[in-house]
């Protein structure tokens, strides 16, 4: 890690730029880096990049977390693992990275993580030991030798016996556990599948209070109105009819809601209504990486209702949202999904999510 | 190819605490159009250093930053007029320069991991999940669930369920993890501070 040459910054940024990165796009100069197995000219391409070149910076991270998990379950090779140990043990942020990977296999409950420490190399043995216990055994006289063989065999019986039954002994107590332990997991998922659904739950809840937060302002506004109508103007000898007011149904839909039986949000398209409005959430996803976002809306049975290119990300109620508006009247009651896809500042379209909904149209 | 040589002061030269005008020079060289922009530069210019800091085996990887960050301020009033490229290479030429003096000096031995820290780190961790949406809580979950060839077949399974390929997955997985790691590292920093 002693680099003397790091001294100078050999490569600027438009070399950087215009193809001094000489590594290559694959995984594994980015593995190697990480592994501090590169020379020092090699690790500062690609410390460059990483300063320069956000989706690059950010699959680094990505690779970095596979290789903690690696050495946590012990999937590298003894060389790797020798060397990323001794990079994660040797800074602080390093060791929360490691620490928030075996704490996460924990909660998880998936495999038990292993933090292996690189093993002593223990010196050979030599078999001098055995040369000592052997010797030890040789008598001047081999009726003494013989005699005593033989108690140590006779002794060995009863221990031998007694061993025996401590083992079936333990193996029993090890199978009734196992038994009890299948139970044990069993009722802790059953109480965190529960959970799960009622977390579900509370998010439809919420997304239906707004939605009812939202409708009433809209008929606050209609009430309005039509008060409005109710008093004629003195000079008017004829009533003219009021201009009506599109309503809109709108549906918050949060991003990777799992798709389970009756859990879905609901969109309640009111009679009248001209316009359904779905606000898709974007939680975690980073809307800066995107120019834009495409949504299309199917049935359950494939069918495309609608399809929008060019959406832009808005910030609705504290967060990052798209928000697709499409006629009332494309939506009849049932079950439908919404792909979103974004468009990347380098032009691929990436999959966001899928969000699932339902619709029930009041008709007259 | 030229080369860019920075000259930087040594750790023995009189070290002195840097101003507010010298840190607001700083920022305006990062960008001087616009305040906002220039601090948010500088957050990710730090950000990404102590990474690379931490990568490199450099303990104390925001203390190491801090210094760096120190020298930049004093030698900016000097190089802003005619520096070329991105000044988050200069930054990178300095920082080299910090962590090879400090890895010169022997490093203390990391510390251990013992039960109440453990304890501590899982009370952390539990609230920083609490705060995420059940989607986010119960992906980060379920991609950690199982082992070797089982844990591919069921982040497959995964991406399939919510419609993303493998590779959005792993991002998505390591976003939430980012923000895990701050949320417990903070956790963890206003405990200790108690």
């Amino acid at each position: 890690m002693n680099d003397a040459s790091a001294e100078e910054l050999l490569l600027s940024e438009s070399d950087i730029l215009n193809g001094g990165y000489s590594l290559g796009e694959g995984v594994a100069p980015i593995r190697q880096y990480l592994l501090g197995a590169l020379t020092p000219e090699e690790r500062q391409q690609v410390e460059v990049r990483l300063l320069i070149d956000d989706e690059f910076h950010e699959q680094v991270g990505v690779i970095e977390d596979e290789l903690i998990d690696e050495y946590l379950y012990g999937e590298l090779s003894e060389n790797e693992r020798q060397k990323l140990g001794q990079i994660l043990q040797s800074d602080p942020l390093q060791q929360r990275k490691l620490q928030l990977a075996e704490d996460l296999g924990t909660f998880a409950g998936g495999a038990k993580a292993v933090r292996v420490e690189p093993a002593a190399v223990a010196p050979g043995k030599d078999n001098s030991w055995w040369h000592s216990l052997r010797d030890s055994f040789r008598f001047q006289n081999p009726v003494i030798g013989f005699s005593l063989a033989l108690a140590l065999l006779l002794l060995s019986v009863p221990v031998g016996v007694w061993a025996l039954f401590k083992v079936q002994r333990l193996e029993a107590r090890l199978a009734r556990q196992e038994v009890a332990q299948p139970t044990a997991i069993g009722r802790e998922q059953e109480l965190r599948r529960q959970l799960e659904q009622q977390n579900a739950r509370l998010d439809e809840l919420a997304a239906e209070l707004q939605r009812a937060q939202e409708q009433r302002a809209q008929l606050d506004d209609e009430i309005a109105a039509l008060k409005s109508q109710e008093r004629p103007p003195a000079h008017a000898t004829t009533r003219t009819p009021a201009p009506s007011q599109p309503t809109v149904a709108s549906v918050f839909l949060p991003l990777m809601q799992s798709r389970s039986q009756g859990l879905e949000p609901t969109l309640n398209i009111p009679p009248g209504a001209a316009r359904a409005q779905l606000i898709l959430d974007l939680d975690v996803v980073n809307p800066v990486g995107y120019k834009s976002f495409k949504a299309e809306v199917y049935e359950v049975d494939g069918s495309l209702i609608e399809s929008r290119n060019n959406l832009s990300r808005q910030k609705r109620g504290g967060g990052n949202r798209v928000i697709l508006s499409l006629p009332a009247g494309s939506l009849r009651s049932g079950e439908y999904r919404t792909v979103l896809t974004g468009l990347t500042k380098s032009g691929q379209q990436e999959p966001i999510g899928i969000y699932y909904f339902r619709v029930r149209a009041n008709t007259p | 190819m030229e080369k860019l040589v920075f000259e930087v002061s040594t750790p023995n030269e009189e070290k002195r605490v840097i101003t507010k005008a010298e840190f607001d020079a700083m920022l305006a060289w990062l960008n001087p159009h616009s305040e906002q922009q220039a601090a948010e530069k500088y957050e990710e210019i730090r950000r990404r250093l102590i990474q690379i800091h931490a990568r490199r085996g450099c303990r104390q990887a925001e203390e190491l930053f801090d210094e760096t960050c120190n020298r930049v301020c004093k030698k900016v009033k000097d190089i802003a007029p005619t520096y070329q490229g991105d000044p988050a290479l200069y930054f990178y030429a300095v920082a080299n320069k910090v962590c090879l003096e400090f890895l010169k000096k022997k490093p203390p031995p990391p510390p251990s991991s013992d039960t109440e820290e453990v304890e501590q780190r899982h009370t952390c961790l539990n609230r920083c999940l609490a705060k995420h949406s059940p989607a986010n809580r119960e992906l980060i979950l379920q991609y950690y669930e199982g082992e070797k060839q089982a844990k591919i077949e069921h982040r497959q399974r995964l991406a399939d369920l919510l419609g993303l390929d493998l590779k959005t997955l792993r991002v998505r997985a390591h976003r939430i993890r980012l923000k895990l790691l701050e949320c417990v590292s903070e956790c963890l920093e206003q405990g200790a501070a108690r």
